[in-house]
C-alpha cells in the first residue's frame, strides 16, 4: 500500500514508513536518544530525498520526543530544572557549531572534520561506555553499589552559580552544564544531528547524573530543540512533508512507548551497553564506510 | 498531329488509372497515420491514488516499429563528489549537472541496435549515450566521463530512468495494412509532479521515419494539494501547526497508553484485595 508524500513528491509504502518510525521510536524510548542520526538515512535509502528526510524527521521526533518525555515524566525521571539550562546551553552551542561549520566550509575542510569528529567522538564514548560498562555489570553481580549524591570538586566547588538538582541528586554550578552541553551543541551542528547520543553519556559521565533521570531529561531537551528546528525548517526551506512526519511519528511514538517500558526492566548498565554498541555500529559504518571505495561516487548534496 | 492527340487522350485515362493504381498498391502503409494516445493523460497525486498504469498506444505503418520514450523538462542538479584521499574516500566538492532530463523512459520492441543504425540513434538521442552527450557538467574540469556514467547509474537506480527493450507489442493487420502498437507502464513513484512529453517514433528499415508526440500531466490533488500549498505560502502557520499536531500525537498516544495501563493495572489488583480480605476475615 503506497501513500504519496505530497511536500517530498513521492510515493512510498506506507507499512515501509510507520515501520521505520517504530524502529527508531523503540530505540528512543529505550536509550533517550532522539533518533535522528539514524532516521535521516533510513527515510532517505527508502526513497525520501535527503532535504524532506533530514527536515521530516525533526518534525517527527516532536511526536517521538513529546510521548517518551511524558512516559519519563510520570516515572520521575526528567529533571526540569536542569533540562531547561541544558537547553539553552544547547542552543547556544549549535549556534556557534554552525557559525564553526560555515567558516569549514569557506576554507574547504569541512567534510573531513566532519567524518573526524563523527570517528573520533562516536569511538571515544562507545568504547568508554562499553568498557565501563562491562565492568561494572560484572562487579554489580558481587557488590551492589550504593550511589552517593554527586558533589563537585574543589576547582568546580569554587564556582558561583552553585545549584541543588534534586531530581538527578546532583549539585553543580549552573556554569557546569550550561558550557558542557554548549560543547555538545557545537559537536551536534558540526556533525549535523540531535546530538542525544552524545547528550545522555555527558550527563551520566561528567554531571554523574543517573542513568533513566539523563534520557528523561535529554527527551525534554530534544523536544524543544526539534520543535525549534521544525519551524525554522518550514519557513527558509519548505521541505517539512507533515504526512511523512506523521507516518514516521505513529510508528515511533508506539515504539517509544515499548521502549520506555522495556528501559526500565533493564538496569542503567544493560541500557548503557545498548546504547554503547549502536553507538560504536555506527562509528564502524562511518570508517568502513570512508576506506571502502564507493559505488556510486556522487551523492545528493542536502547541504548541512 | 490530330492523330498523335487523340492517341494520347485514349491513353489518358488509362495513365491516371494506372497512375492511382500504383500508388494505392504501394502506400496503403506509408500513408497509415502514426497516431498516439496516453491513457490516463493526467495522473492525479492524491494521497492515496497512487501507482497508476500508463499505456501509450496508437497507429502506425504495417512495416514499421515503434518506439515510445517518456522525457520529463530538464534539470539542474547539484551533488558532492567522493575523491580519495590516501587510503579515505572523501567529498572534495560539489558537481552541478545540467540540461538532463528528469525522468527518462524508453520503451522499445527489442534493443535499439536492432531497429535503428547508429547515426539514427544518435540523432533522437535514445539511448543512454545520446543522453550523456547532452548532459552539461560543472566544474568542466570534472572527471566529465565518470560524473555521466555515475549520474545515469543514479537515476537508474531511482527508477528515473529506464530502458526497456521489450516493452512495445505490436499487431498487423495484414489485410488492411495497417498495425497498432502498444506499451504499459507502471508510473514510477519516485517521478515529481510535471508536464511529461511521451513521443513514439516509427522506425522502418532501420530508420525514423515519422514521429508524434503528446503530453501526460502528473498533478497533485486533494489533500495533498491543500498541503504543498500551505507549505509553500504559508510556511510560517504550516510549521508551527506541524509542531503541535506533532505534540499533540505524542502527547495523546502518550496518555492512551498510560490509560491502558492503569485499566490493566486495576484488574490485575482485584484478585489480590480479594485475598486480604480473607486473610483480613481469617485473622
Amino acid at each position: 500500500m503506497t501513500i504519496f508524500l505530497p511536500v517530498a513528491g513521492v510515493s512510498i509504502n506506507l507499512f515501509l514508513l510507520v515501520g521505520a518510525g517504530a524502529f527508531v521510536g523503540f530505540l528512543s524510548g529505550l536509550l533517550g536518544v532522539g533518533g535522528g542520526f539514524l532516521l535521516t538515512p533510513v527515510l532517505m535509502m527508502i526513497g525520501v530525498p535527503p532535504t524532506v528526510a533530514a527536515a521530516s524527521d525533526t518534525n517527527a521526533i516532536v511526536a517521538t520526543s513529546s510521548s517518551g518525555m511524558a512516559a519519563h515524566v510520570r516515572l520521575g525521571n526528567v529533571d526540569l530544572k536542569l533540562g531547561v539550562v541544558l537547553l539553552l546551553g544547547g542552543l547556544v552551542g549549535a549556534a556557534i557549531g554552525v557559525q564553526a561549520i560555515r567558516v569549514l566550509r569557506l576554507l574547504g575542510s569541512a567534510d573531513l572534520v566532519i567524518t573526524v569528529t563523527y570517528i573520533v567522538v562516536l569511538g571515544g564514548i562507545g568504547g568508554y561506555m562499553l568498557a565501563e560498562s562491562l565492568q561494572s555489570l560484572r562487579r554489580g553481580a558481587l557488590t551492589p553499589k550504593v550511589q552517593a549524591a554527586h558533589r563537585p570538586g574543589r576547582l568546580l566547588g569554587r564556582l558561583p552559580l552553585q545549584m541543588r538538582f534534586p531530581r538527578s541528586g546532583i549539585e553543580h554550578s549552573v556554569i557546569v552544564p550550561f558550557v558542557l552541553c554548549m560543547l555538545v551543541g557545537v559537536l551536534a551542528a558540526i556533525m549535523g544531528v540531535g546530538g542525544g547520543f552524545i547528550m545522555v553519556p555527558m550527563m551520566v559521565y561528567l554531571l554523574r547524573m543517573p542513568m533513566h533521570v539523563a534520557i528523561g531529561t535529554d527527551l525534554f531537551q530534544i523536544l524543544f530543540t526539534c520543535a525549534g528546528l521544525t519551524v525554522m525548517q518550514a519557513v527558509t526551506n519548505h521541505t517539512v512533508d507533515l504526512v511523512l512526519a506523521l507516518l514516521v511519528a505513529a510508528g515511533s511514538t508506539i515504539g517509544a512507548q515499548i521502549g520506555a517500558r522495556i528501559g526500565r526492566l533493564l538496569r542503567g548498565d544493560q541500557l548503557k551497553i545498548v546504547l554503547a554498541s549502536i553507538v560504536l555500529v555506527v562509528m564502524l559504518k562511518m570508517a568502513v564506510g570512508l576506506m571502502v571505495a564507493p559505488g556510486n561516487l556522487l551523492s545528493y548534496a542536502k547541504g548541512h | 498531329m490530330r492523330k498523335a492527340t487523340e492517341r494520347n487522350r485514349t491513353r489518358a485515362p488509362w495513365i491516371v488509372t494506372a497512375t492511382i493504381a500504383c500508388l494505392c498498391a504501394s502506400a496503403p502503409v506509408a500513408a497509415q497515420d502514426l497516431t498516439i494516445r496516453v491513457s490516463p493523460d493526467v495522473v492525479r497525486m492524491t494521497m492515496f491514488a497512487t501507482g497508476s498504469e500508463v499505456r501509450v498506444e496508437g497507429r502506425m505503418a504495417a512495416d514499421a516499429q515503434a518506439v515510445v520514450v517518456i522525457t520529463g523538462p530538464d534539470a539542474d542538479e547539484t551533488f558532492n563528489r567522493k575523491r580519495r584521499f590516501g587510503p579515505i574516500w572523501l567529498n572534495s566538492g560539489k558537481v552541478e549537472v545540467a540540461r538532463v532530463p528528469s525522468l527518462f523512459v524508453l520503451l522499445s520492441p527489442a534493443p535499439l541496435g536492432d531497429l535503428l543504425r547508429p547515426d539514427e540513434i544518435d540523432r533522437a538521442r535514445l539511448d543512454e549515450a545520446g543522453l550523456k552527450r547532452r548532459m552539461r557538467v560543472q566544474p568542466p574540469d570534472a572527471d566529465l566521463s565518470a560524473v555521466r556514467d555515475d549520474y545515469v547509474a543514479l537515476k537508474v537506480g531511482e527508477g528515473r530512468y529506464q530502458f526497456v527493450f521489450d516493452g512495445v507489442r505490436s499487431e498487423r493487420d495484414a489485410a488492411r495494412g495497417i498495425a497498432t502498437y502498444a506499451a504499459e507502464l507502471q508510473w514510477p513513484r519516485t517521478a515529481p509532479p510535471d508536464t511529461y512529453q511521451v513521443t513514439v517514433y516509427e522506425c522502418r528499415g532501420e530508420v525514423l521515419t515519422r514521429r508524434a508526440t503528446a503530453t501526460l500531466e502528473v498533478t497533485r490533488a486533494g489533500v495533498a494539494a491543500v498541503l504543498l500549498e500551505a507549505a509553500g505560502n504559508h510556511a510560517m502557520a504550516y510549521g508551527t501547526i506541524a509542531v503541535v499536531v506533532m505534540m499533540v500525537l505524542g502527547f495523546g498516544i502518550d496518555s492512551l497508553v498510560a490509560r491502558v495501563r492503569r485499566l490493566r493495572a486495576r484488574r490485575t489488583r482485584r484478585p489480590s484485595r480479594t485475598v486480604a480480605r480473607n486473610d483480613i476475615a481469617v485473622h
